[in-house]
């Protein structure tokens, strides 16, 4: 097992739109989602889908990854990108 | 067939049940345990095995509290034959362990057991001071297992993960929440019916689309309450009928399969989550047919795991489950498939698995009461677990 480089394309397979408040820090409404990588898509990561309005989200939309640098992990979350 | 036809549900117990009633959890399981032990009409020295789902846990609080080693010196059993754990097919997992120990002549009487005391545990505080194994939040916590992949996005909750089974439900089917809240009005109609369910005032369809969200697309009455309570039920070797009190009812088949990934959400098809293989496993089991079957009492964490579950045993076809319930006529006491008839978790409290197993037997005794399913279930079917654990029981009574 080792790593290997992708895109960071993908698209969404599904999400919810959160609106209960859970933990400090995450104001709802937020957009959680699971994205399929473009490289192999059997490979999914639960994320947050970024930079649009919850409204606006789509099963099957693709997405690309935007890192949020938070104390020593870069986290990986998704925005909408147009076809 | 199956070695599980070596083995009985012989007697039934569940301590009281509530909102915050401030009951340490041992308390309530020895209620439950010496209701059960009464119930099949043995006693203490009798019972000789012990099951529990998930065992000893401090985090996330009221999640458990009570494991072997507490009941067994509790009630100073002796015993054969034990297990404990987090790591089984769902909760009734623990069941069907015992079942295989009673029919490989471990044990002869097993008592199993589930105790919840979340209500309490959270107190005032509200849902999320218990969801993330009590670390959420704090300075310095680290996640681990899977939550280490789902806190950094806020989503320590199964209501999210399940709710993105259920998104893509309605994404690929066509499912609707108008589909879906026939789950959460069935179970509270059913409710109405029980003394000791939690929530039991009638809720109307308008009521349901009022309530909050809590993460799409469930709302609030999707999503089950949290209470305080234990439930056991003992499971006897099939040829120990003369100890008994009453006539058992008996395991026909059960399933216990998982076949995809164990995730929440690499499971290769989300809408079907691993109850597809549990259910798939008990049909090949057996000769009786999913028409053969009288009650259903089936998981319902969220009220969408319910549809799956209705799917994965055959009552409908894969993504039909929302055309099935609609109205929710075919799930009524009276309908094609009684469904949760004691309100399930939704509306009778989160006794997490096991109160679908205890109703089961309730019904196939004919001890419903209010909601007896009439005329008087033969074959009845308790399934739990949502996401990737599942465990079900076909049960008869001769």
């Amino acid at each position: 097992m080792a790593p290997a480089v992708v895109s960071g394309r993908g698209t969404l397979h599904s999400f919810t739109i959160n609106h209960q408040p859970w933990m400090p820090g995450f104001d709802p409404p937020y957009v959680i989602g699971i994205v399929t990588i473009a490289e192999q898509d059997d490979v999914r990561l639960t994320t947050n889908i970024v930079n649009c309005e919850p409204d606006a989200v789509r099963v099957g939309m693709p997405v690309r990854v935007t890192f949020e640098h938070r104390e020593d992990v870069w986290i990986p979350l998704f925005e909408p990108v147009a076809d | 067939m199956g070695g599980e036809r070596g083995a009985v549900i012989s007697g039934i117990g569940q301590s009281q049940i509530g909102r915050r009633i401030y009951r340490a959890p041992l308390d309530l399981t020895i209620e439950a345990a010496l209701a059960a032990i009464e119930d099949a009409g043995l006693t203490r020295e009798d019972i000789d095995g012990l099951a529990t789902y998930p065992g000893n846990m401090d985090t996330p609080p009221g999640f458990s509290g009570v494991g072997i080693t507490d009941l067994q010196d509790a009630l100073r059993l002796e015993l054969d034959w034990y297990n404990g754990g987090l790591e089984q097919p769902g909760q009734l997992g623990s069941v069907i362990a015992a079942c295989a120990a009673v029919a490989a002549g471990y044990a002869r009487h097993v008592l199993c057991f589930r105790t919840v005391w979340e209500a309490s545990a959270q107190g005032d505080k509200g849902r999320a001071s218990v969801t993330m194994g009590g670390g959420g939040g704090r300075a310095g916590f680290r996640a681990g297992g899977f939550m280490q992949w789902t806190l950094p996005y806020g989503a320590p909750s199964a209501a999210n993960w399940i709710a993105m089974c259920a998104q893509r439900h309605f994404h690929e089917f066509g499912t609707t929440r108008e589909q879906l809240a026939q789950i959460a009005l069935n179970a509270r109609q059913n409710a109405g019916r029980n003394p000791k369910a939690i929530y039991r005032d009638p809720l109307t369809i308008d009521d349901y689309f009022a309530a909050r969200m809590i993460s799409s697309p469930f709302c609030l009455y999707d999503c089950d309450v949290p209470a305080d309570g234990s439930t056991a039920v003992i499971v006897s070797a099939a040829d120990a009928a003369a100890d008994l009190r009453q006539a058992p009812v008996a395991v026909e088949a059960i399933g216990t399969a998982i076949r995809g990934r164990p995730s929440w959400d690499q499971w290769d098809d989300l809408t079907t989550m691993a109850l597809r293989d549990a259910a798939a496993m008990l049909w090949s089991r057996t000769d009786l047919k999913p028409d053969d079957v009288d009650v259903a009492e089936l998981y319902d964490g969220f009220s969408f795991i319910t549809l799956a579950w209705l799917e994965a045993l055959g009552f409908c076809a894969h993504g039909e489950g929302g055309p099935f319930i609609e109205g929710g006529q075919r799930i009524a006491l009276d309908g094609q498939v009684p469904l949760n008839t004691h309100g399930g978790q939704l509306s009778g409290g989160r006794l997490h698995g096991y109160g679908f197993l205890h109703e089961a037997c309730v019904q196939l005794r004919r001890e419903g009461g209010n909601r007896q399913v009439a005329p008087t279930p033969k074959v009845a079917v308790a399934g739990a677990g949502g996401g990737p654990l599942a465990g079900c029981l076909l049960l008869t009574r001769r």
